[in-house]
């Protein structure tokens, strides 16, 4: 037989940011409980409030099923006698199970034969094992913060007042820390007067009734409608925001629409100002006019279908304009002198402890910022000067009193920054670059368009993270306080997007070299930073690279090798892994594999940068080599040696976007390997000749080694 | 509504609820949270329920009396009930109904807010209250006091009676307020908040201030040592004050500021244990007055 389940957890005002996370683990617990209970359901559903949260279970079995249990005795070789008779132990078991001894059975287990016994576990009443589990799957909620109001061990987020269970329309008598459940229910934690519920079905009805949206979603769904359409009658349409609607469906549980005004004066303000100063505290959605222009209008959310609607808006607008107030006298006092002035500010404003003033940062944001600039357009003069100049102002704006003190308008840093260079009368590109050197600021923002604000933006990041790297404060485990994998994922991500030639081993090490690395509390020295931070970014392109789909091993074996340039990466891992899928891979890293296992074990490791360019070099230029070509004895050995100067001089000459083709070069070198290692014996008895062999091969690793470290690459099948 | 009927009106309520009418503390404090009506209360296990006005000093707010919203000194209308009732919420409504604020015709509404006072090491979860969008009262269940975990667990809500009073007047500058009889909260106030105002911005001796604090600081321990708990609060109080004085001023680093608070909250924190202890030497005696109270019930009395 089967019956419905309803649980309803009745709360004072839940914080808004803890309703999804509670509903989402009231499904894993039910659910997950209720299958380890042995009660079947057909289905399962959370839904909530603010005020309530609740679980139903659709065709909830009334009993457990019954269930088989093996228990295991004495092992065999003490329970049965030699003579195939039970001992003592054995029928002693069998007694305390209550079965006779011809119902012992055997079991095999790690430590040997057992005996042991099959006993049925009868399958008990739903309403009985519901009892003892639903406080305990309540009880297991986790939030954020937790509080206690009465004497009971229960925490929660907030106070539970009430709550109400039925299985199918009866009663279900639960205990939860002071409380015991009643079929009844409040309409609001602002009474103590209690609701008789009926039955399920009436459970709802009574809710729609009183005009309550149970559903989480379908509220959510309600007041975006809801706001489109009060937005539409007040002559405009809605700022969308998603957020928004999120979290009003989060704070109300009988939403009402209201629209108000506010005085049109307060259109001079920047937009963002004005739609943060609604959203953020008060909770209002926007409006704008055809012309994509803000409207004087507000349309806001009440909680319950109030009479006296008239004078609930004139609250409501009273508080904006004490907001709007606000911020215009910011926006005034902030704009009085300009950007440069208030930038002169920032060294009064310590960044991090230990690194200097937010004007320290600037500065060398600055130098940094021009060695980058270079990179991207060499000689591009009016580059140059905006790029010194956005980075003296990019901070300026946390000085400014809209900004300061982590108010709602904090969150505009950068955009109130852009507002005002504009109002300063600087050049556009400078105001752009002060707004977009934020960006990427979460994951799938847009990255900066214009090359001022890409620069601006790798400079800061990059100064960051050398900076806390010198302080000790770079990420472990899941602690990352100043967002440092993010701000690398930034610098990646707008790396790749622009696909700038920027060596990024130098850009760390310019920057590191701008610090006083001896003052720092890490006390590393510089090499031993650059490591740690180029682990960090190789980290983070590993995650890139293999979110895109790319194999571990063909990502680690590019990482693995002395890379300088992002996109240079990216290149090489996309071509080899074209390669796989296209069959010819096998072979080629068959080829670069024998080159390398052929040399002693120390020689087999990863190549270093100055190895790598050192050999490179050599091969490119026949100058310079360890090895001597007129000791070639085979035709094979000058065929390969020839094959190499070729692709080396080509490799010299890449740029770091065409970097795919480097593994087209060392491609090319295959036959004229297998050809070397099929007629060449190395390990010759002539030592003169041997050791000259063993000098070209490492040469030659190195060059290879300098792109890719082959070994990390796993054997296609049939490889030996 | 005069903001003096406001006040009586409140004063009923809660006094009709069960609360003992106390008084504000005579010493500045920042809020009602720091009178030891309510700080040291809520303390142990003995129940409490009182209600009260507090003038409550910011220094760092004043603005000379030229701002239609923020003022040095304001009034708090403070409830405590220690056990937290059940139906402390309900009440609080209640209330509201009693100063002429009905549910029905207004958009009332609790917004998360955890409260945390770091110079008194006490914390609570709870929320600020709107009333039409504006907040109106903080109401806390406190977890923790002078770095104690608490248990009972007290409730406590705190009327910010100005911006009621604002509200209900309909009027848009806290100087308008009508406080009774004709005569408004300017016409009280307007003079002090242009004195402290200039006092705590530009005219406190840094010097003298900072001496004391240190003076005032070795004095508090002195009075802890010597088991002399309610004298050691006031100097706690009086280190707190003239730390915002200072702050104000802008006499106080960045840096100084955390350890600064961290002397204080380490006094407070001194305070709430021997409070406790000293409480727990007398046997708790508020434990005693209930009994007593359901004795005299049963009795008939």
């Amino acid at each position: 037989m089967k019956r419905d389940l309803l649980v309803e957890i009745g709360c004072e005002n839940l914080p808004s940011g803890y309703i999804d996370g509670a509903l989402r683990q009231l499904e894993e617990l039910f659910s997950g409980g209720l299958t380890s209970l042995r009660l079947g359901f057909d289905d399962l559903a959370v839904t909530g409030t603010p005020n309530r949260l609740v679980v139903h279970v659709g065709g909830l079995q009334v009993k457990q099923e019954e269930t088989k249990e093996t228990v295991t005795g004495p092992p065999v070789k003490v329970g049965v006698a030699p003579d195939g008779s039970y001992t003592k132990a054995a029928t002693g078991f069998a007694e305390r199970q209550g079965v006779a001894a011809g119902k012992l059975t055997r079991v095999e287990t790690p430590r040997g034969e057992y005996l042991a016994v099959v006993v049925r576990i009868a399958g008990r009443e739903a309403r009985t094992v519901l009892r003892e589990q639903i406080p305990a799957w309540i009880g297991a909620l986790r939030f954020p913060k937790v509080m206690k109001w009465d004497s009971s061990e229960l925490r929660f987020a907030r106070p539970v007042r009430w709550v109400l269970a039925l299985l199918g329309d009866r009663p279900l008598d639960l205990r939860l820390g002071e409380l015991r459940s009643a079929p009844r229910t409040r309409l609001s934690p602002f009474t103590t007067e209690t609701v008789a519920v009926k039955g399920i079905r009436q459970y709802y009805d009574l809710l729609n009734r009183s005009r309550i949206v149970l559903d989480r979603r379908g509220r959510e769904e309600l007041i975006r409608s809801q706001a489109h359409e009060a937005a539409r009658r007040a002559g405009g349409s809605l700022v969308e925001d998603d957020e928004l609607c999120h979290m009003v469906a989060n704070l109300v549980e009988s939403p009402v629409v209201m629209t108000g005004s506010f005085d049109r004066s307060f259109l001079s303000l920047p937009r963002e100002v004005i739609v943060t100063a609604l959203k953020s505290h008060q909770r209002y959605f926007s409006v704008e006019g055809k012309n994509g222009r803000l409207l004087p209008r507000f349309i806001a959310f009440a909680d319950g279908a109030r009479r006296n609607k008239p004078q609930i808006l004139r609250g409501y607008e009273r508080v904006l304009q004490a907001r709007l107030a606000d911020a215009r006298f910011y926006y005034r006092e902030d704009t009085a002198a300009p950007l440069e002035r208030m930038a002169g500010r920032l060294d009064g404003i310590v960044w991090l402890e230990g690194l200097g003033t937010l004007a320290d940062k600037a500065r060398r944001v600055g130098a940094l910022g021009g060695w980058i600039a270079a990179q991207y357009r060499p000689g591009d003069e009016r580059l140059a000067g905006d790029v010194e100049r956005a980075a003296l102002l990019a901070k300026a704006d946390l000085a400014s009193e809209m900004v300061k003190d982590g108010k709602e308008f904090t969150l505009l840093q950068g955009y109130i920054g852009r507002e005002y260079a504009r109002v300063s009368g600087e050049r556009e590109e400078v105001a752009e670059a002060i707004f977009e050197h934020y960006l990427p600021r979460f994951s799938g923002d847009s990255l900066p368009r214009s090359t001022a604000g890409a620069v601006i933006a790798l400079a800061d990041r990059i100064d960051t993270i050398c900076g806390c790297y010198i302080q000790g404060l770079e990420p472990t485990g899941s602690q990352d306080p100043y967002a440092l994998r993010r701000g690398a994922l930034g610098v990646l991500r707008i790396l790749l997007d622009g696909e700038v030639p920027l060596d990024l081993s130098e850009a760390v090490s310019r920057s590191l070299g701008l610090f006083d690395i001896s003052a720092g509390r890490s006390k590393r020295e510089a090499e031993e930073l650059e490591a740690g931070i180029r682990d960090l970014f190789a980290q983070r392109l590993t995650t890139m690279l293999r979110g895109d789909g790319y194999d571990y091993d063909i990502v680690s074996a590019i990482l693995s090798a002395p890379w300088r340039f992002p996109g240079g990466v990216t290149a090489m891992v996309r071509r080899l892994q074209e390669m796989r899928g296209a069959g010819s891979l096998q072979g080629f890293v068959l080829a670069m594999k024998r080159v390398v296992n052929i040399l002693p074990k120390e020689f087999r490791r990863p190549t270093a940068a100055g190895e790598g360019d050192e050999a490179l070099e050599a091969l490119a230029s026949g100058t310079g080599a360890a090895f001597d070509p007129s000791l070639f004895a085979e035709e094979a050995e000058r065929l390969l040696h020839a094959a190499a100067g070729d692709a080396a001089r080509e490799l010299l000459g890449l740029e770091a976007t065409g970097m795919a083709r480097a593994v087209d070069l060392l491609e090319g070198m295959t036959g004229a390997v297998n050809r070397y290692f099929d007629d060449v014996l190395v390990n010759c008895e002539d030592t003169a000749l041997r050791t000259n062999r063993h000098a070209f091969l490492l040469s030659l690793s190195r060059m290879v080694g300098r792109f890719c470290h082959f070994p990390e690459i796993v054997g296609d099948q049939g490889e030996q | 509504m005069t903001f003096q009927e406001l006040v009586g009106a409140l004063e009923r309520f809660w006094s009709q609820a069960g609360c003992l009418l106390t008084a504000p503390y005579n010493s500045e404090v920042g809020a009602g949270t720091m009178n030891p009506a309510t700080f040291l209360r809520v303390l142990g296990p003995e129940p409490w329920k009182a209600a009260y006005i507090e003038p409550s000093k910011r220094p760092k707010d004043g603005r000379y009396g030229e701002n239609p919203n923020r003022v040095q000194q304001f009034t708090q209308f403070q409830v405590i009930l220690k056990p937290s009732p059940e139906d402390v919420l309900p009440l609080y409504i209640r209330s509201l109904e009693a100063i002429g604020i009905d549910q029905e015709r207004h958009d009332i509404r609790l917004l998360e807010d955890d409260w945390e006072s770091p110079t008194l090491g006490a914390s609570g979860l709870g929320w600020e209250v709107w009333l039409d969008g504006m907040e109106i009262t903080q109401f806390t269940y406190f977890q923790q006091a002078g770095g104690l975990e608490l248990d009972p667990i007290s409730a406590e809500i705190t009327y910010g009676l100005e911006r009621i009073c604002m509200y209900i007047q309909g009027v848009d500058d806290i100087m308008e307020i009508e406080w009774g009889d004709g005569v408004t909260w300017g016409d009280l106030n307007r003079q002090a908040e242009r004195e402290f105002s200039a006092f705590h911005f530009e005219q406190a001796d840094t010097a003298l201030y900072f001496d004391v604090f240190e003076r005032f600081h070795s004095e508090a321990m002195r009075l802890i040592g010597a088991g002399l708990i309610l004298p050691a609060y006031d100097y706690v109080l009086k280190c707190s004050h003239i730390f915002n004085i200072l702050d104000a001023r802008g006499a106080i680093s960045v840096s100084e500021r955390t350890s600064y608070i961290g002397r204080i909250r380490d006094l407070a924190r001194r305070t709430a244990e021997a409070w406790v202890a000293e409480r727990e030497r007398q046997g708790f005696p508020l434990l005693k007055k209930r009994a007593r109270a359901t004795r005299r019930r049963r009795s008939g009395r």
